[in-house]
């Protein structure tokens, strides 16, 4: 009987950087890592369809949608952390994806929403060419034994360009899988 | 791919912009009549004919407005005052109206940052009365003749 199934997981999730506002940070900004990602998150990356003529669903723009448990086993940590999320608004996001352990021709994948909206209406060259759109994440704490954790849910819209390999001038939203371009 | 132009009327002329190019997720023409129908004094129905033409229901969606040129050209191709469209680059085209109101903006997901427009065009020109070819008068076979 094939049992290894779990070979198959691939790409867990490391870690998740949340970058938000700070009055503290020098630069204004503040980058917080989560570590200790329970096997409970998942995220998933689906096209936005629409109906056109012919009777066939088109992508017209893709969703992100992941949902984190992070283990909090240091209260003195989380509050600051918790103060830090209400601060202000979250405006980047990374999450490294990478084998939970060395598999044949499993790279890793960095996907990084930046959470700039570009405007181009003055037609002023942008920094990115992906024509991101927008994301949001809510949080809040889970109670459970031994130590609660901290369950972040984010919300990423972004236009279709967001796959295309060759038209990004700055990062793309989806790099760094191993093989890819 | 659909080719849109607006236009403004001065000194008595027309002045149209420059042509945008559109892919389009929906374009579906429907035919259209105008009837004036009553009863006669004799108790007989009718229904005479005003006009016939054409609409066309256009949809672009969040793919093509990721474009700010784009989606500022559907702006001031809502506010203008006549309108064009073609779909051989501008080999042939359909001159039209739109509807007065709002522009019709549906927000995918809610989000502002996906809009997907629609238009309801309507051919400005009537269409030219229907003609029906008499039936040709097929000449008796050999057989039926004798």
């Amino acid at each position: 009987m094939f049992t290894n199934k779990k070979n198959w997981v691939l790409l867990p999730i490391k870690e998740i950087k949340l970058t938000h506002v700070s009055e503290e940070a020098v630069s204004g900004y503040e980058t917080t890592t989560f570590g200790n990602i329970s096997n409970r998150s998942s995220y998933s990356i689906t096209p936005i369809l629409r109906s056109n003529d012919e009777g066939f669903e088109t992508p017209v723009a893709y969703k992100f949608e992941g949902t984190f448990y992070i283990l909090q086993n240091n209260y003195e940590d989380m509050v600051p952390t918790l103060r830090g999320l209400l601060a202000g608004n979250l405006n980047d996001f990374d999450m490294p994806l990478s084998p939970n352990r060395p598999q044949i021709q499993a790279g890793s994948m960095w996907i990084t929403i930046d959470g700039t909206i570009i405007e181009t209406e003055n037609g002023e060259q942008t920094v990115r060419n992906v024509q991101l759109k927008k994301w949001r994440a809510n949080w809040h704490v889970e109670q459970s034994e031994p130590y609660p954790f901290l369950v972040i849910e984010v919300k990423g819209l972004f236009s279709k360009d967001a796959f295309e390999i060759n038209s990004p001038v700055g990062s793309p939203v989806f790099n760094q899988i191993s093989g890819w371009q | 791919m659909i080719y849109l132009k607006y236009g403004i009327w001065e000194d008595g002329a027309v002045t149209w912009s420059d042509s945008q190019a559109f892919n389009e997720l929906k374009f579906i023409r429907t035919p259209v009549s105008e009837h004036s129908a009553g009863r006669t004094l004799t108790g007989k129905n009718y229904v005479h004919v005003v006009s016939t033409r054409y609409e066309w229901n256009l949809v672009i969606s969040a793919d093509e407005l990721l474009d700010a040129n784009k989606l500022e050209f559907l702006k001031k191709f809502h506010f203008a005052s006549v309108w064009k469209f073609s779909l051989d680059n501008w080999a042939n085209s359909t001159e039209v109206t739109i509807a007065d109101g709002s522009q019709a903006i549906d927000l995918i997901e809610g989000s502002k940052y996906l809009p997907e427009i629609q238009y309801i065009f309507t051919q400005k020109d009537a269409e030219p009365p229907l003609t029906i070819e008499p039936p040709s008068v097929e000449e008796p076979s050999i057989e039926e003749e004798e």
